[in-house]
Parts: structure tokens; sequence; C-alpha cells
């Protein structure tokens, strides 16, 4: 860590601005590194990249804004995050490296004006179109909707089925992420769809966090289409169900089944946007019109520290860098938080586990000797399959627990450890 | 004494879980 002295030059490693009111948003695009800055910063940083000493572009502030900025602090924030360093340690390489993730599919051949018309307003509203025509057949026939309690025990060719319904199930997920690598296309933002998880779930994850330098408008785009690709996949499952039953077309009996089935997933996606305590989708458009740097990760610092005061427990993080206005927000978002967590019960309750217990039924009905709905082939492969998908989610998360309060309960002995010593060091808590 | 804050912004990562 350098020390900066009024006569120190300081090397501005590229970067890119872009102003939103009185904060200015600085992106090193090479290492994927964004911070947010008072306006009047960007005059320091300017300065400095001009050639100018700390002492001489302090007092340019001075002039400019009648008040002596905290120049120190400000330039060792920036260092730390890679922004600036001092010449002699940019040209050693001395920079804080960022990981990056592996990221698989780019779809490199896909061109910004391509991904342009895709997303332009006429496909938006013909897609709008389609949801609202969908909505109504709904509203026409309740019953095209999957009830989750049966929706996947198809009652013929179950193994085959199952296998459909899987596939299906994949392509509609990585189509919903393909929606939002385009319109980062669109908007000029280097994206790619990797494989990620939240909570115990593994997922896709399209990492576009370069959206930061672009305007509202566009990221409004990128963070909503996913919920379009969801809409327009609903809406022509329903088109297809809501057309067979009323017999204007008539398919066999296995298409209507999974068709049913597979609409279980675009339904499950869009629901899965309420999980406020997830980085949803709908997380991202409430962070963006309420400009929040990092809301998440703040709002659980708020809980986090308002649970600490409950208990009167000293273990409180600092959140007074955080605008008054934005702590607003945080407390605001924090009753949402709870709504999450309390739709996601629900959903558990009422969408899992029927799907669960459908497939445990046919289970009890074999281990009893009964007649069951499933062949022992079907049993052999798919069943213990999806029991495996869902079982092993539900184990995973019950060892994340374990582990954790583990992990907490180590934390506390050795801190206690530490109070109890009569040279008390600073010991890190593993 | 005038403060500057650097705040890091969080990454933009969208995911959708791989159902049900």
């Amino acid at each position: 860590m350098a020390g900066y002295t009024p006569d120190s030059l300081v090397t501005v490693r590229p970067f890119t601005h872009r102003s939103e009111g009185d904060t200015v948003i600085l992106g090193d695009l090479d290492r994927h590194v964004f911070v947010a800055i008072p306006a009047e910063g960007l005059d320091i940083l300017e300065s400095l990249a001009a050639g100018n000493t700390v002492g001489h572009t302090a007092r340019l502030y001075q002039e400019k804004y009648h008040d002596t900025p905290d120049i120190e602090d400000f330039l060792e924030a920036l260092e730390q995050e890679g922004f600036i360093g001092e010449a002699s340690a940019v040209d050693a390489g001395e920079v804080p490296e960022v990981r990056q993730a592996h990221w698989r599919w780019r779809f490199e051949w896909l061109s910004p004006r391509a991904a342009q018309r895709l997303v332009s307003w006429p496909v938006l509203a013909f897609c709008g179109l389609l949801m609202v025509v969908a909505a109504a057949m709904i509203v026409d026939d309740p019953g095209v909707l999957p009830k989750p309690g049966n929706a996947l025990l198809f009652p013929t060719h179950f193994a085959a089925l199952t296998w459909a319904w899987i596939t299906f199930a994949m392509l509609g997920l990585f189509l919903h992420e393909l929606g939002h690598l385009v319109a980062a296309r669109a908007a000029g933002v280097p994206a790619g769809i990797g494989m990620g998880n939240q909570l115990w779930v593994l997922v896709a994850q399209t990492d576009m966090t370069a959206i930061w330098m672009k305007p509202k408008r566009q990221r409004y785009l990128a963070f909503a289409i996913g919920m379009v690709v969801d809409g327009v996949q609903t809406a022509l499952l329903v088109f297809f169900i809501w057309s067979a039953h009323r017999g204007w077309v008539s398919p066999p009996e296995w298409a209507v089944l999974l068709a049913t089935a597979v609409l279980l997933t675009p339904l499950a996606r869009i629901i899965w946007q309420l999980f406020f305590f997830l980085r949803t989708d709908i997380y991202y458009i409430i962070a963006t019109a309420f400009k929040c740097k990092n809301l998440m990760t703040d709002t659980d610092n708020y809980l986090r520290n308002r649970w600490a005061r409950l208990r009167r427990s000293p273990h409180i993080v600092d959140q007074s860098g955080i605008p008054p206005g934005e702590m607003r927000v945080i407390r605001w978002y924090s009753l949402l938080w709870f709504f999450g967590r309390f739709a996601s019960i629900v959903f558990y309750v009422l969408v899992l586990l029927p799907v669960f217990w459908g497939y445990v039924y046919q289970f009890i009905l074999l281990l009893t000797g009964n007649d069951t709905q499933f062949s022992s082939f079907d049993f052999a492969t798919v069943g213990i399959l999806v029991f495996l998908i869902n079982g092993g989610g539900l184990m995973l998360w019950l060892r994340g627990m374990y582990r954790g309060a583990r992990a907490r309960r180590r934390a506390a002995r050795s801190r206690r450890v530490d109070e109890a010593a009569p040279t008390p060091e600073p010991a890190g808590i593993a | 004494m005038k403060k500057l804050s650097v705040r890091r912004l969080e990454p933009v990562k969208t995911s959708a879980a791989a159902c049900p």
C-alpha cells in the first residue's frame, strides 16, 4: 500500500466512466471491476491522469469546491480496487487481480446489430400480444394450467415422457438465459452463459456485469427480457393445450400431457422471480430503479445488524458509508426480503411437495406390494433420477445448514479463547 | 474535510435454476 505525499505522481489505469446524477460509475473493463465515486472525484482522477501531483490536484479541488478533500483515503480506496497505482507499482504489475469465472458460451457469432433486431420494439410488442392472448385463454379455460400433484406422473410412456420433459425444461432454461445474453449483446456489453449456484440449486447464469456502464433503459431491458422469454414459452404451450382442449387440433394424448408438464417450468421460473432474497431478475430491476450499488449485500448486512442489536451483540457491520437515500431503500427492501422468504415457503408447499409426494407415493405402493402406475423399468431409471434431483437438493441444503452451524460454533469457540488469552492477538477466524 | 467514498458495484449475474 503506497502512502501518498503531496509530491506523489499517480498512474491512473485506463478506465471508462458514466455520470449518474451526483455519482460517477468507473469501469475497468479488462478486470471487470466497477465502482461508484462522487462526481467531484472524477476531477481528481482526471487531474492525476494529466500528470499533476497529489498536492496540486488537492489545491485544484479546493479552488473549485471550496472544501478540503480527504484525498489520501480516496486514493488508497481506488488503489485497492486497482484503478490507480504509483507508476512503479503499475509497471511492476502489482495491480490487484480479479478472478474471472470461466464462461463457456459467448455466442460470438451473434452481432450486436442482429441482437438489437431480436429485442426491438416490434418484437417485444408481438411477445406482449402473445402473452395477452394466452392470459385470455387461461381465464377462459383454467384447465390448461398444470396441477403440480399429477402433471409429471404421466399415465402412459412414463420414462420417455419424463426424459422429454427434462430435455424441454433444460431447453427453456437455456432460452431464458440466452435472452439475457442477446439483450446484453444488443447493448454492446460483453456477456457469457455459464453454470453457477444459488443456495443449493444448480443454476444457469449470465454474467453481464459491464452493463453497469450503460444507461438505465438498456439495463431494464437486459433484466426484463428473461421474463419475456418465459412469458412467450408459457403462451406457446397454452395455445397448444387450449386448442387441443377445444378440439381445434387433435394431437396424440401424450403430446398434451407433455406440453402441460413442460408448462410447469416457465411458470415456476416466473414465480421464482418473487424470491426477493435471491438476486432474481426483478431484484436487479429494483436495484436499478433506486440506483442501488449493492442492494442485496447491504440488505443482508442491515438485517444482520438489526438481529445483532436485538441480541445486544457487538458484531455490527459499518454501513455509515451508504448515502441516507439508499439506506431508506435498503430498509424498505428488507420487508420484500421477508416476503420473498415467505413466497418460497408457499411455493414449496403448493408446488414442490405435491410433485415430490407423487413420486414417493408410487414408491410406497411398490414397497408395500400394491399395483403401481410405474413399470419396474420406469422405477429403475427415471423415478430414481428425479428422486435424486429433488432429494439431492434437499440433502445439500441440510448439509449446508449443518456445516454453517458447525462453522459458527467453531468461530464462537475461537473467539472465546481469544478473549480469555492474556495477550489478545488479532486472530483470523477460520 | 470532504470524504470521498469509493463503493464497489455488485456483479450482475442473472440466474435461473437448472427444475422443479
